[in-house]
This record gives C-alpha cells, sequence and structure tokens, in this order.
C-alpha cells in the first residue's frame, strides 16, 4: 500500500509538471485557430520542435508507464480515486508558491479530499 | 452548456473505459515483481504487446481529445468537479465488471473526495475573480 501510493505521487507530480511544461511550450505558439489540414500539419511540426512540448510530453509519458506500474499492483477503484492526492498537491502548492488565500470554503473542500482519500487508501486490500 | 456537458459526460465514459482496460491488461501482465532493470523491461514489453493496454490507450486518447474540447468551452471550476464523476463511475464498472470488492470504506472514500473536490472547483472561481481585482492585486 505504500508502495504503490509511492509510486502513484511520481506520477501525480510527472502529470502536473509535465501539463504546465506542454502548456507553457503551447502557449508560445499561440492558440490553435485555422484547422485546414496543412495548417494543423505545420501546427504539429511547431508544436514537437519546441523543447518544452517535447519535455512536456516525455514527462508526460513517464507518468503514464508510473500508472501502469500501479495498477499492475492496485484494484482500479482503489488506484482512481486515490489521483485525488493532486488536488491537495496543487492547493498546497498555489498556499506556498502563489500565495493564494485558504478559505473556509476551500479549506473544507480540502479537508473532505483529504479525509476521503485517507478512507480510500485504507480499504487497500492485497499485499 | 449542453454540449458541454454531453462532451464531458462521453469523455468521463471514455476514460473509464481506457482505465478498464489498461487495468485489465495490466492483471494479465502480472505484478511488476521488483525494480531491477530485466525485470522492468520484461514488464513494459510485455505491457506494449498487450491488446488491452492498446484499447486503453485509444480510450485515453479519445478522451484528451474530448476533453481538450471541453475545456475550450467552459470554465476550469466547472469541468473539473465533472472529473470526480469518473472516480464513482470506475468503482460501479470496476464491481460490475472485473468483480473488484469495493467495501463500504472505499464508497465512503470516494463519496467524500466526490463532495471535496465539488467544494473546491467552486472556491477557484472565487479566488479568480480576486485576483482579476485591479484593487487588491495590481497587475
Amino acid at each position: 500500500m505504500i508502495k504503490t501510493t509511492c509510486i502513484l505521487v511520481v506520477s501525480i507530480v510527472c502529470s502536473a509538471y509535465g501539463n504546465v511544461l506542454t502548456r507553457q511550450g503551447l502557449k508560445k505558439l499561440g492558440p490553435l485557430e485555422d484547422f485546414h489540414p496543412l495548417h494543423l500539419l505545420r501546427y504539429g511540426w511547431a508544436a514537437v520542435r519546441n523543447p518544452q512540448v517535447l519535455a512536456g510530453v516525455a514527462i508526460n509519458f513517464g507518468q503514464f508507464l508510473a500508472w501502469l506500474i500501479v495498477l499492475s499492483w492496485a484494484e482500479l477503484s482503489w488506484a482512481l480515486p486515490m489521483n485525488a492526492l493532486e488536488y491537495l498537491v496543487v492547493a498546497y502548492l498555489g498556499w506556498k508558491l502563489l500565495g493564494e488565500r485558504l478559505e473556509p470554503r476551500r479549506l473544507a473542500g480540502i479537508g473532505l479530499v483529504s479525509a476521503g482519500v485517507l478512507l480510500t487508501m485504507l480499504s487497500w486490500k492485497g499485499p | 452548456m449542453r454540449r458541454a456537458l454531453g462532451f464531458v459526460i462521453f469523455a468521463t465514459i471514455c476514460g473509464c473505459a481506457g482505465n478498464l482496460c489498461l487495468r485489465q491488461g495490466m492483471i494479465t501482465v502480472g505484478s511488476l515483481p521488483g525494480a531491477a532493470p530485466a525485470e522492468l523491461f520484461a514488464f513494459f514489453a510485455a505491457a506494449a504487446i498487450n491488446p488491452w493496454i492498446w484499447l486503453g490507450i485509444a480510450f485515453e486518447i479519445a478522451y484528451s481529445l474530448l476533453w481538450m474540447a471541453v475545456l475550450s468551452w467552459s470554465e476550469i471550476s466547472w469541468a473539473v468537479p465533472m472529473n470526480a464523476l469518473e472516480y464513482a463511475l470506475a468503482a460501479a464498472a470496476a464491481y460490475a465488471l472485473l468483480g473488484e470488492p469495493v467495501g463500504l470504506l472505499r464508497l465512503a472514500g470516494i463519496a467524500l473526495i466526490c463532495a471535496g473536490v465539488a467544494l473546491l472547483s467552486g472556491s477557484w472561481t472565487q479566488a479568480g475573480t480576486a485576483t482579476a481585482d485591479p484593487l487588491t492585486h495590481p497587475i
């Protein structure tokens, strides 16, 4: 259970970091507005030559491999809700790095998600 | 709104189906025994030739495309709690199709998570308007 949770946390952190990198890279390319096939090809080519997009995709691939390891050990109905840990990580980072205020409603949400993750974690069945 | 809701439900079903296929694939591949390079290589090689894994990847790609369409129409505070729907749907599907023993403890955990995510997502909109306020946050 502890081992699986550790790999799951790696997967969650990779997913969050990969998404940030991909988004930063795509922001430089600008929004996709023209859906002509030739334009799509050019946009895709520009995307794969952008180092941030490439790094983001690579990290997301690593996240997928970690998720496969988790699924080889854990039941799906245990592993999928455990991904809610991401909301707690994001809330913590927002508070710590971006100075977001923790108003009562958000604190209540964090409390409910934490309690739910804890109960789900304890419902582990297996070695 | 109705179009976005339809896409969200369709995306959630695809994501759920994808994860069911991935879990079925990993059941046939078997548990990763250890972290030695040879064991890792054999594990991922077995996964890469498993048809369930590829079916799961196809569902996940469909999910990503649908989800991107949803995010282009709707606010993230509305879209993200819909993600938590997948936890509930997957628990029901895993119980019915994979025979997973979903006990009361796990059900209670999933219910609390869904309620918490709904509360959290509402708080993002408030935070968003707060940072956009030029008086409190002059940019």
